[in-house]
């Protein structure tokens, strides 16, 4: 008996060790002459993350003091969860990938380091052409009031992907103006010809819900009013930016993704004739139509005013690093948005090119025309105005979700909708005023 | 390429090495609670069913900065240590135990057992369905966790099945058909599993009538 209690409790005792001790890697000390270790935190996955891990590969081969570590942290919901346990936890990496609202609440709480010297820097920064050659949406959404607290990195807008084929067999060309958008949808919707159900003429996103902002613009009227430091979603023109989308729905010459998730489905079954749609959703429209009609991309029809609705994430570094690792995060920054390198994570990614100098690489151009559908999201940039930094969106954006699900999906009416949202979203602003 | 077989291999490990232990302590705790008048027994369960009502995504910031302090950050034992033990298995296990009937504890002390004799030769035994059928569960829920052994991980070579099915999708689109491939190799393993032991968890629910003194 006594024996038998003795190997049981040994049993015991060696399953907590295994717990307690045997498998932690880290913690242990570098050694001198050991590389510093970056450790950038992103939620790139499947193609993109091969393509990071390339880049990252020859970075690293070609830098030896420096060696980064990729750690994906899943999708971005996941990466802003771990982001704020490691805050706590003050466990943060030295580089993240971030949304401009994550970086904000970061800077609040003094944990990102300022880019401005690194970037002025006489031997590893950037000379001002190196700067300026940025595009300005993609300089300014990283920029606070002169202090560059991230860089662009895997950019994307939203263009129009369209069925050539359904376009040619209406003898319709692409839509450039929402007049002509809306009478292409109008036709383009009918039953289908096996008889299994109908086309509708254009899609949209389920994310559209979070679109106030783009559609009020595009049809003309701003969202804040800066010198008030309230919102103005309620003018004419912005209703009618609304408006316009809502029409289309209640129409039924446009429909959302619903429960096929994303547009790229319906649209790859021949069940959309167009949607609106991110740039980085290419190649799952590639997957999805496999061959089965031409499509393309274009701009997004013009309402009042072109936009261009900047999408995907920034690199923001944190501040509580040694010099020298910091340091080493610049370089691979730096690295990762040169031209040379930034036209290959564009080719590879589908993602938009952060410089100029990128579309006069003959490689790119090369690319480009081999994949035309690559073009329309370089050329949306050119649009008259863009939308990629939103103020008080944290407040602002769960207010317009709900207004929005009311006025696309229910019945409410655009202008109630708007000046509800508005007077929510100024009594919000009023309140965080008052208590700062 | 995913390494999937790693991620199985770690999934494997995790799901086995926490439902054992998870499932010995749990019945440490249970038999305590039901053998062993002590002071304060009664709120110490009743605090432990009260953590029942704490959704287990409230846990999750909590969780991590406990365990970045143990310094168990990417490691075996910082996935497992949060999986292993909750009120739902205690008190799932302090059920069956409490079914027992007294007279045979009594017998059992009459004929001269430790308590720990009489828990592994009578009271285990006597449960092993309720038992099984909680590993199984047990197995099945920490086979199937997503989000804490993604959050608490940093490499790939510590991560599990679940959190390697991310690999498919983007801000804009999901390989669907690379998606519900491997997605079938998570739920197939599991899933023959609970064919196997079927019906242990359907014989599970603690019965009086199984004990005759």
């Amino acid at each position: 008996m006594m024996a038998k209690r003795t190997r049981i409790t040994a049993i015991i005792a060696i399953l907590f060790i295994f717990l307690t001790s045997a498998c932690t890697s880290r913690g242990e000390p570098l050694l001198a002459h050991e590389p510093v270790e970056v450790e950038f935190w992103h939620a790139m996955s499947g193609d993109l993350e091969k393509t990071l891990q390339e880049l990252t590969d020859e970075f690293n081969a070609q830098s030896a003091g420096v060696q980064v570590k990729l750690v994906n942290q899943g999708d971005y919901g996941s990466l802003n969860e771990k982001l704020t346990a490691a805050v706590k936890a003050k466990q943060l990496p030295t580089i993240a990938q971030t949304y401009f609202d994550w970086t904000e609440k970061f800077v609040q709480a003094d944990l990102v380091e300022r880019l401005n010297d690194y970037m002025a820097e006489p031997q590893t920064g950037w000379n001002a052409d190196e700067l300026q050659d940025i595009y300005p949406v993609f300089l300014n959404e990283n920029n606070w009031d002169g202090t560059f607290y991230s860089l662009p990195f895997n950019k994307s807008d939203q263009v129009l992907f369209y069925n050539k084929t359904m376009l040619d067999e209406a003898g319709l060309d692409v839509p450039a103006t929402w007049e002509e958008w809306h009478s292409a949808a109008v036709k383009l919707t009918k039953e289908k010809p096996d008889g299994k159900g109908r086309i509708i003429g254009t899609g949209f996103e389920n994310a559209v819900m979070g679109e106030a902002f783009n559609y009020v613009l595009q049809g003309g009227g701003q969202f804040y009013d800066p010198q008030t430091g309230l919102a103005t979603f309620n003018t004419p023109e912005g209703a009618a930016g609304i408006g316009f989308v809502r029409g289309m729905l209640k129409d039924g010459i446009a429909r959302l993704a619903s429960e096929d998730q994303f547009m790229s489905t319906p649209f790859g079954r021949g069940d959309v004739a167009m949607y609106v749609g991110s740039s980085a959703g290419i190649s799952f429209v590639q997957s999805a139509v496999g061959g089965k009609f031409e499509w393309g991309t274009a701009a997004l029809p013009k309402g009042k005013r072109s936009v261009a609705f900047i999408q995907g994430t920034n690199i923001t570094m944190f501040n509580g690093g040694t010099t020298e690792r910091k340091q080493g995060a610049w370089n691979y920054m730096k690295f990762l948005l040169s031209t040379e390198n930034n036209a290959r994570w564009a080719e590879q990614t589908g993602y938009l090119p952060i410089r100029k100098s990128v579309s006069e690489l003959d490689s790119y151009k090369q690319f480009v025309q081999q994949h035309p559908e690559m073009s329309a999201g370089p050329a949306q940039l050119e649009a008259e105005a863009s939308l990629a930094r939103i103020e008080h969106v944290d407040i602002a954006g769960p207010i317009l979700i709900e207004q929005m699900e009311a006025m696309l999906i229910g019945d409410m009416p655009v202008a109630e909708g708007l000046a509800a949202a508005d007077e929510a979203i100024n009594a919000k602003l009023a309140t965080a005023s008052s208590s700062r | 390429m995913l390494p999937l077989p790693k991620y199985f291999a770690n999934t494997l490990l995790i799901s086995v090495m926490s439902t054992v232990v998870g499932t010995a302590m749990a019945i440490g705790a249970a038999f305590a609670f039901t053998s062993f008048a002590f002071y304060g027994r009664k709120l110490a369960i009743s605090l432990m069913i009260f953590t029942l009502f704490i959704p287990p995504d409230l846990m999750l910031i909590p969780n991590y900065i406990t365990i970045a302090r143990f310094g168990y950050i990417d490691s075996y034992t910082g996935i497992m240590l949060p999986l292993l033990l909750n009120a739902f298995t205690i008190f799932y296990l302090l059920q069956s135990f409490a079914a027992i009937p007294q007279e045979y504890r009594l017998v059992a002390q009459a004929e001269g057992c430790s308590p720990f004799v009489y828990l592994t030769r009578i009271v285990i035994p006597v449960t092993a369905q309720p038992i099984g059928a909680l590993m199984l569960l047990k197995m099945i829920g920490v086979w199937n966790d997503y989000l804490w052994p993604l959050i608490i991980t940093n490499s790939a070579e510590k991560r599990t099945l679940a959190v390697g099915l991310l690999a498919f999708g983007n801000e804009a689109g999901t390989n669907y058909q690379l998606l519900m491939t491997v997605s079938m190799y998570v739920v197939l393993p599991i899933t023959i599993l609970y064919f196997i032991m079927r019906k242990h968890i359907l014989l599970a629910l603690p019965r009086t009538h199984q004990f005759k003194s």
